[in-house]
């Protein structure tokens, strides 16, 4: 695998395609260790970097020491040690256009080699060209090496005998040698021209007949037209039917692009190709609403087709793990920037901001206004406001990452309508959320504890020095930051020597001195209610944060966590808290010991990624998000963007898993989104936006959105998957049963066959379904529909079996001419299927 | 293949196959995934299945059930301490009605919460009895014990999600993945030869109690048994036919994937049990529209279903339940007053249904929860509450209940099995008079379950089995608290 090949005939091949590749910017090596943390490298965080050196670069791995080594193509380089999972590397200056090994070597030990970790960029494809990621991606594809001289010549065209090469690799890897050419299938490829071997090939898989019908004048053989350009309408053609196999027949064509007309004979079996391109947003065109169909393709824009078409099923499963569920337009923007980037871009996205509610009275007021029923009570007095817009911001906010963060955070820092029965008394809460999603956890735990619904859920509200309630200051340990056992920085808890069992975190003494010094806040509680038919009723005040009554704190002095080890190795470490400071000084101090607290790193890493990518975390992996939490390479703690990159991409979450326990079974939420999102979901009559009264469904599935039963979420994070006795985690079981499980299938029956949720009333003004114009257009092949769905929904992870037990069911559809019930067919079957459920 | 891989395993389980060879008829048929026997537990010997029908039914009180105004002390000694202690969460004594006297308290006076009423007439009629301060214990501890850490504590005490663990698996010295119920249930699985519905079965989710090793329960909501489980979608159209033999198929591949089998094994019951729940029987017993007592109505559902002809086959049948809303810390009166109030009424109801069906004395419910709470409130303010503690009491109801009576070890440094309501008194966990009254239990939940398991066919040689810590507490042949 580790060896290079050099292709003959002028273009220069890398044959080096480790693992399934990411997209540019992250790297890792392909071995990864499981059981106790072991000394390994495991990926650079970013990947690239001008040829001339200088870059630093952070190496992100386990047990990592102090002194470490690191090689890059065998040339020693500078070293900082930031701390065992991460030490930054200063590039060499190197040949450019290359890949280099990065090896890193502990003081006196055992050395880890990150194979091509390194890419040093071509000279003319710079980290600021838009071409740059997807060249990269070639490059570790093994699909080319440049144009030689260290240059990729990105404005080149690329010839047709160029593309025949570029188009196996991608198809069949580095390492791939296709037959000798016998030199009598096209009359202008000699057995020994430049890539003849590959043009035969092409044309042996079906992919290419030639540039012209049998030639009477040469054998009645065809012309390949190695030497001429590639258009970009040939490139539509070659790509997908390398893509999506040689049967596959595009939808036809509805006429997409201006300069792609349907009346064109000689361009009209080019453009239902061309048009599944657009549709699959591999391609946006190339301005003013137009494709340019007989532009030639430049090595540029072939990288990126190449990019986005062969490496979609990763951008694919990476959405599984950052968004609300795949679509075309992202999986386009991901597959176009690479993951990074594309997350620098989901950073600075805010669209999905909580509906702030007015404060209306604890019961609901019949005059003026009778809001106790009716618009006026749904709006005020239940969550309907905050759950049509959750789902219509999932559905169609841009700012996916942060939503899905936001709600691990809600999973993690739990309030509930359990209690909190009044929307603005919980929109403030989530506001929060959203907005330090990607800030620091010390904010999230300072906010949650003042926010005046925490305040009323958890009961810190009625916290007095006279009359103390414990309950959130057990909460805030045991469920916002350290958890109940000692943990290891990978996430296993610290046990016993003596009894083997965990050691606590804290005891009874712990919260006895925690709740004291969080005595004296209270919910502000003589506000003006908002609403103008109100004014003059006086309401608590659950927009602004709790305030302090110094009557009511206990000023006498606290010491937490005495008698109780930080972790196994380490020293008592009490925080002192003196009485006479009060207030904010005490709560920082407390909220302080927590937050530095060794265990609350492994503790949200290891919930963070639970929610995000897999119910059984290697703790190599947990190690090395624990570590960014720690970290985020400028010294800085409790960075939750550093913590969901590391988590996002980290190989475990990156590499399509071989480890049968990997994964997580989807929650109703997570589920319900999924679905919609994959297919254009709109009103029932497809004319405006659905009106995001989703949450009867996943309620149904044993989720309520914005009600967990308890403080311990919607469902407990320490539930075993079944069967219990293997005791692999897997939370999400806790509300799967019998019956909750047949409300799945029953939801997507409903999308399917019951034509999606039918409007009713104010509450559904436009009801919600999705789109199955292209499924049916697919439908007639059955093979070709359920391809598609095997593409989007499963990132092309469908066995053979279920492949071939859906086509039959499909072709048992009666009659077999009515696409829309052979679409609805496929689709129920594979989103109903328990390998669409759980995320792999 | 596809649908009947219950009744295989079932079958299999009652065919006299011995521990071994059912194993490996598992694994040759790769379904070890599925089923998990674990080599560990000792093979059983076999369960008494006679007697006749038997059932337990558990009733979880979710968050943390406040004992201390549950079972009251009434008489003039007594009473004045309890309402000194509890200041605002006092049940006026006026408002109280004493049940008889338990004759092994002493001569002393208890009454229940006023909401509770309907059981005072069940305790008073022989049928329902009570477990004083039991909760979760890895050995017996008193107070100094537990003041000089001379003995293991449970772990996470006074944690809720720790301390439901600790109730429901009767483990309180490690996480456990298999509950006490389901381990009963996988020790009398071979009563239930030849049935193919669950022995366990859970109208409120599939929470800790519920898990064994050899079984899996089922989990189902309330309303009638004809909707509880439907697929909707299906007719007998050719398209529909195809679509459910594909759907059907579809669960039994890929099941390499843990999360993948996981999800095709919960939905397979739920189809095999769909099938099984063609009509909803009709119980004349009048049930309130609460969801304590839709659930227990629902137990009583499919008990009229197992006894109707054809039945369901099982002579064993292990039942969950739960009501929420007990993790009072505020607004406790009126909280815990309303739970109450369901619940009476709820057992009340679901008592006479045992009646109705002619199973009074084949059915034995009982009452757990995640821990006590402090006898001291709260607080402050006008709605207190009460934070978390340890030790609590328990409802055992039944026919076969020796009911009206109070049940429990005594604790020997009081001389009494109920707690003395004093702050750092000898039954708090600390002796400083800034204790808040938390319970260190005299009976473990291990001994609690061991009673009702052999009264429910467990025989005394598979009682560590089942409950691994009993020899902490007791010596076979396990004769238990002798309330059942």
């Amino acid at each position: 695998m580790r060896e290079r090949l050099t292709g003959s005939r002028g273009e220069g091949f890398l044959a080096l395609r480790v693992g399934v590749a990411a997209l540019a910017t992250v790297f890792w090596s392909a071995a990864l260790a499981s059981g106790a943390t072991s000394f390994q490298a495991s990926y650079l965080y970013t990947a690239s970097g001008a040829a001339s050196g200088g870059t630093v670069v952070p190496i992100v791995g386990n047990q990592f020491q102090n002194g470490a080594t690191v090689t890059v193509g065998g040339i020693p380089v500078t070293v900082t040690f930031h701390n065992s999972t991460r030490i930054g590397a200063t590039m060499p200056a190197l040949a450019a256009g290359a890949l280099y090994d990065v090896a890193v070597t502990n003081p006196g030990g055992p050395t880890s080699t990150i194979p091509f970790g390194w890419f040093a960029d071509f000279n003319d494809v710079n980290q600021a060209s838009p071409f740059h990621a997807p060249v990269e991606r070639i490059v570790r594809d093994g699909i080319t090496a440049g144009c030689l001289n260290g240059n990729y010549c990105p404005n080149d065209a690329v010839t047709r005998a160029q593309m025949a090469v570029f188009l196996l690799r991608a198809e069949h890897g580095q390492g791939y040698v296709p037959n000798p050419a016998s030199g009598t299938v096209f009359w202008d490829v000699g057995a020994t021209d430049f890539a003849a071997d590959w043009i035969e090939q092409l044309h042996a898989e079906g992919i290419t007949g030639g540039c012209t019908g049998p030639d009477p004048n040469h054998g009645n053989l065809p012309a390949y037209c190695p030497n001429n350009s590639v258009t970009r309408a040939q490139m539509a053609v070659f790509l997908l039917k390398v893509y999506e196999g040689v049967s596959h027949v595009p939808p036809p064509a509805t006429g997409v692009f201006p300069d792609c007309p349907l009346g064109d004979p000689s361009l009209a079996p080019l453009v239902p190709w061309i048009e599944e391109l657009a549709r699959l947003k591999i391609t946006v065109g190339c301005g003013n609403g137009n494709f340019c169909p007989n532009e030639a393709n430049s090595r540029g824009q072939m990288a990126v087709f190449m990019t986005k078409t062969f490496h979609r099923p990763e951008g694919i499963r990476f959405l599984e793990q950052a968004s609300w569920g795949p679509s075309d337009t992202d999986i386009g923007l991901v597959l176009a920037q690479g993951y990074l980037p594309w997350m620098g871009a989901q950073f600075s996205l805010f669209n999905s901001t909580p509906p702030l509610m007015g404060l209306w009275p604890d019961n609901a007021p019949t005059t003026p206004v009778d809001c106790t029923t009716g618009i006026c009570h749904r709006d005020n007095y239940t969550m309907y406001q905050l759950q049509v817009s959750f789902f219509k911001n999932a559905m169609y906010n841009p700012d996916q990452l942060r939503q899905r963060v936001a709600f691990a955070l809600h999973k993690l820092d739990v309030t509930s309508s359990v209690v909190l029965t009044r929307p603005s008394q919980m929109s403030p809460y989530l506001t929060l959320l959203y907005n330090d999603a990607f800030g620091n956890y010390r904010d999230i735990l300072y906010n949650v504890s003042l926010n005046a619904g925490m305040g009323l859920y958890l009961n810190m509200n009625t916290n007095t020095k006279n009359n103390p309630n414990e309950n959130y200051a057990r909460e805030i340990m045991q469920l916002f930051s350290i958890g109940t056992d000692l943990l290891n920085m990978d996430g296993t808890t610290q046990n016993d020597d003596v009894t083997g069992e965990p050691m606590p975190t804290y005891d009874q003494s712990v919260i006895d001195q925690l709740k004291l010094v969080l005595t004296g806040w209270k919910i502000q509680n003589n506000v003006a209610c908002d609403p103008a038919s109100q004014q003059g009723s006086v309401c608590a005040d659950f927009l602004n944060p709790m305030i302090f009554d110094d009557t009511k704190h206990d000023v006498t002095d606290k010491m937490l966590f005495q008698g109780f080890l930080p972790n196994k190795d380490g020293v008592g470490a009490p925080t002192s808290v003196p009485g006479n400071v009060q207030g904010f000084p005490e709560l920082n101090t407390a909220i302080d010991a927590l937050f530095n607290h060794p265990n609350t790193a492994p503790y949200v890493a290891r919930e963070m990624i639970h929610s995000l990518v897999t119910s059984n975390p290697s703790p190599e992996y947990v190690e090395r998000v624990a570590w960014a939490f720690n970290d985020d390479g400028n010294g800085t703690r409790g960075s939750l963007w550093a913590v969901i990159k590391a988590i996002l991409l980290d190989p475990e979450a990156r590499v399509a898993p071989s480890d049968p326990n990997y994964g997580k079974l989807k929650e109703p939420t997570l589920y319900t989104l999924n679905i919609l999102r994959a297919f254009d979901p709109k009103s029932t009559n497809r004319l405006t936006l659905s009106d995001g009264n989703i949450n009867a469904q996943p309620r149904a599935m044993g989720e309520d959105l914005l009600k967990p039963p308890t403080v311990f979420s919607y469902f407990p994070q320490d539930y075993f998957a079944p069967p219990a006795s293997a005791e692999l985690l897997g939370p999400e079981f806790g509300i799967m049963d019998a019956s909750t499980s047949l409300k799945r299938a029953n939801f997507v029956n409903q999308m399917t066959f019951g034509g999606g949720i039918q409007p009713s009333g104010t509450d559904t003004p436009n009801g919600t379904s999705i789109d199955f114009t292209e499924l049916q257009q697919l439908a007639p092949n059955a093979g070709n529909l359920v391809d598609r769905l095997n593409r989007l929904l499963m990132h092309g992870t469908m066995s053979d079996d279920m492949r071939n037990s859906i086509i039959t069911a499909v072709n048992a559809v009666t009659p077999a001419t009515d696409t829309l019930k052979r679409a609805r067919q496929a689709l129920y079957l594979v989103a109903t299927a328990s390998q669409y459920q759980a995320q792999r | 293949m596809s649908h009947n891989r219950r009744d295989f395993l079932v079958r299999s389980t009652c065919a006299a196959l011995g521990a071994a060879a059912f194993q490996s008829t598992i694994k040759q048929f790769g379904l070890a995934n599925l089923l998990a026997v674990d080599n560990s537990v000792n093979s059983p010997n076999a369960a008494n299945c006679t007697g006749g029908y038997k059932a337990l039914v558990c009733i979880f009180l979710n968050g943390g059930n406040d004992g201390n105004n549950m079972v009251i002390p009434y008489d003039g000694t007594y009473y004045p301490t309890y309402a000194a202690t509890r200041g605002g969460l006092a049940i006026p004594q006026s408002t109280l009605t004493p049940m008889n006297n338990p004759p092994s308290m002493g001569g002393r006076q208890f009454a229940f919460h006023p909401n509770l009423a309907p059981l005072t007439a069940l305790f008073n009629a022989g049928n329902l009895g009570v477990v004083t301060n039991v909760g979760s214990l890895v050995v017996p501890t008193s107070q100094s014990d537990y003041i000089s850490g001379a003995v293991p504590k449970p772990f996470s005490l006074f944690s809720h999600s720790d301390q439901v663990q600790a109730q429901q698996t009767s483990r309180a010295d490690t996480k456990s993945p298999t509950g006490w119920g389901g381990r009963i249930v996988d020790n009398v699985l071979p009563c239930n030869a030849g049935s193919n519905f669950p022995t366990m079965t859970s109208i409120s989710g599939s929470t800790s109690f519920t898990i064994g090793l050899n079984q899996r329960p089922l989990s189902i909501g309330t309303g009638a048994l004809t909707s509880v489980l439907v697929l909707s979608g299906f007719s007998g159209s050719a398209t529909d036919v195809a679509r459910r033999q594909s759907m059907d198929y579809l669960r039994t591949i890929d099941n390499t994937a843990t999360m993948i089998a996981g999800a095709s094994g919960v939905t397979q019951q739920g189809v095999d049990i769909s099938a099984i729940f063609s009509s909803d029987p009709v119980i004349n017993t009048t049930f309130p529209n609460t969801g304590i007592s839709n659930q227990l109505k629902q137990v009583a559902k499919i008990m009229k279903l197992n006894q109707t002809p054809p039945g369901l086959g099982l002579v064993r049948q292990v039942f969950f339940v739960s009501q929420g809303g007990y993790d009072t810390h505020q607004d406790q009166i009126n909280d815990q007053g309303n739970n109450f109030t369901d619940l009476a009424n709820a057992m009340n109801a679901f008592y006479s249904a045992t009646l109705e069906l002619g199973l009074q004395d084949s059915v034995t419910t009982f009452t757990l929860s995640d821990f006590g709470r402090t006898l001291q409130p709260a607080g402050s303010g006008g709605n207190i509450g009460s934070d978390h503690a340890w030790g609590n009491h328990a409802f055992v109801m039944g026919g076969a209940v020796n009911g009206g009576d109070f049940y429990g070890n005594i604790n020997p440094a009081t001389g009494s099995r109920f707690p003395v309501l004093q702050f750092g008194g000898l039954d708090d966990t600390t002796s400083s008079a800034n204790g808040r009254g938390r319970w260190i239990p005299s009976t473990a939940v291990e001994e609690y379950g061991v009673t009702l398991a052999k009264w429910f066919g467990v025989t005394s040689g598979d009682i560590p089995t089942v409950f691994p810590l009993i020899g902490n507490f007791e010596s076979a042949p396990y004769n238990g608290l002798g309330f059942v």
